[in-house]
């Protein structure tokens, strides 16, 4: 069975492409819809429907963002394809910067600051002499290369820290 | 190089003024920029595809050929391929192109009339103009005011059958095409296979093009242009010329063979593809794939543009804006309306299960879908 994964924005794009590109994850990209994951939340564009009719046959979804409290609706014309009991969610809460305030240490000063991780992150993350912005470029250069298995650490020194819901499942979880 | 707005005039039976646009007037959502629009240059965007609705006899065709003779002009800077568009026209047609490149934006105006007393029917340029402004991304909603545009004086002792756009653009180049393969004819083979020697003969990609149509077939090397090498999955392969190779091949099989072969190109080279009624090609599921593949940015890097005509209303169900759909009409005149502008609410169009139901009662191979795709990645 495939998967279509879609992720909440781009920077979840760039992490879950990252963890694909070296190989991390229990799937690989020609076990994705259209070979690829998905900046969507919901399965309202006609192109992702469209990949979906293609395939034509059950897919496991994987929703990966924050807290993804919205109702995921499965349109009508997919009830085929996408069957409620197969969609997971994978959250990182209450953002996914909290994966690099975790890796810099900054853990419990976060905690202090009250702020949220985004902003946090602004303020005091830099790296290669680049403050955290925000962009898949600086997550790009902050995670490629060896560094890759930096990131596998904070997605495991994540799921250590955060409890979450039963049905909130962690990007760990998807990890070989 | 990319084409924003076309405005012609006297071109066949159209209406004055006739105009498609490439740039989006609609507001643009997170997942349009996604999937519909490129972004040229910062705020610049541009449709990766646009459809063109209209029943038999409306004028679809018509747009296609209006767009084949602006591609001419941008791409060898003369009237090559639809030079025939005129043997029936007396008047002269005139242009007035929008066109984006090296952070430039263009607009070139030109009469095209044909001098028929001459032997080689060439196509001549008249009254040529070029303006010309430099993009700015706070010009993005501007780029149509040509009051802020300043003239290109060109000095150049250009025959009178070649452009002035040569002393702009330079290099010949193709910069869009046109799928001619509903007339299926044997010659179109050699023409598809000189199309890989642009692309460096790549035996891979003609290998998951086959295989796609046809599970049997491993791949078909040229060897001249009236000599094929066809080799078989069971690992035969028979020596055979183009009439043989037209007769052995089922005509689904040539048609994507010679439309996908144009897809490699479009989408390795930014070339914009041409290509009139579709759904004439083949199943629907490779319909959308292929409009599928204009719209995703792992494979379509280059910003080229898919502009296709069909009959189905179903098809425009794959679009998530209005403004790339356009609706021929004919009455004394074809009529382009935009279905953004000129509709207050976007028809519902029969999105009935029949459609895709259809569709899917047939063995399209989804993995050779795939790995076609994953070369294209490359």
């Amino acid at each position: 069975m495939k998967y279509l994964l879609l992720c909440e924005g781009p920077n979840e794009v760039c992490i879950v492409t990252l963890l694909l590109k070296y190989g991390k994850l229990k799937f690989n990209t020609d076990d994705l819809i259209a070979l690829k994951p998905f900046n969507a939340r919901q399965l309202t564009n006609p192109t992702i429907k469209s990949e979906l009719r293609v395939y034509n046959k059950p897919v496991i979804i994987l929703r990966i963002g924050d807290t993804q409290r919205d109702k995921f609706v499965i349109p009508k014309e997919l009830d085929k394809i996408v069957a409620k009991d197969r969609i997971y969610k994978y959250c990182t809460l209450p953002e996914l910067e909290i994966l690099l305030i975790i890796n810099e240490g900054l853990y419990k000063k976060y905690v202090k600051s009250k702020e949220k991780p985004k902003t946090f992150a602004k303020k005091n993350i830099f790296y290669n002499n680049r403050r955290y912005d925000q962009s898949n470029d600086f997550l790009l250069e902050y995670y490629s290369g060896k560094r890759i298995d930096i990131l596998i650490q904070n997605l495991k020194e994540y799921k250590r820290l955060k409890k979450h819901k039963k049905d909130e499942l962690y990007l760990a979880d998807l990890l070989k | 190089m990319k084409l924003l707005k076309v405005v012609a005039n006297n071109f066949k039976l159209c209406e004055d003024n006739f105009t498609i646009s490439f740039v989006p007037d609609a507001n643009k959502t997170k997942d349009d920029k996604e999937f519909e629009l490129h972004e040229i240059s910062e705020n610049l965007f541009a449709f990766t595809t646009i459809g063109i609705l209209g029943k038999n006899a409306s004028g679809k065709t018509t747009v296609i050929d209006l767009l084949d003779l602006v591609y001419d002009i941008l791409s060898f800077f003369r009237v090559k391929n639809s030079g025939e568009l005129f043997l029936i026209w007396d008047k002269s047609v005139n242009l007035d192109i929008t066109f984006y490149h090296e952070g430039n934006l263009y607009r070139y105006i030109t009469d095209l009339y044909s001098d028929e007393l001459l032997v080689n029917k060439s196509i001549y340029f008249k009254n040529e103009k070029l303006f010309k402004r430099k993009y700015y991304k706070t010009l993005s909603k501007d780029i149509f005011d040509y009051s802020k545009y300043e003239e290109v004086i060109i000095n150049s002792n250009l025959p009178e059958d070649t452009s002035i756009l040569y002393e702009i653009l330079k290099k010949i180049d193709i910069r869009g095409l046109r799928s001619y393969s509903d007339d299926l004819d044997y010659s179109l083979y050699s023409g598809a296979f000189n199309i890989y020697k642009l692309l460096d003969n790549s035996h891979k990609i003609i290998e998951t093009i086959l295989k796609m149509f046809d599970e049997h077939l491993d791949n078909i090397e040229m060897v001249n242009e009236d000599k094929f090498i066809v080799y078989y999955t069971n690992k035969s392969n028979k020596e055979v010329n183009s009439h043989e190779l037209y007769n052995m091949l089922s005509s689904g099989t040539s048609k994507g063979f010679i439309l996908f072969t144009y897809v490699v190109y479009s989408l390795r080279y930014g070339a914009d593809l041409l290509i009139d009624e579709i759904e004439n090609h083949f199943h629907r599921t490779l319909v959308e794939n292929l409009i599928n593949l204009y719209k995703d940015k792992n494979v379509n890097k280059k910003n080229a543009t898919l502009i296709f005509t069909t009959h189905y209303p179903e098809l425009l169900d794959l679009f998530n804006r209005d403004d790339n759909l356009y609706i021929t009409k004919y009455n004394d005149e074809i009529i382009l309306e935009n279905m953004h502008r000129d509709y207050k609410f976007r028809p519902e169009l029969s999105k009935s299960n029949k459609f895709y139901s259809n569709a899917f009662n047939t063995n399209v191979n989804y993995e050779s879908l795939m790995n076609f795709k994953k070369e294209l990645m490359k």
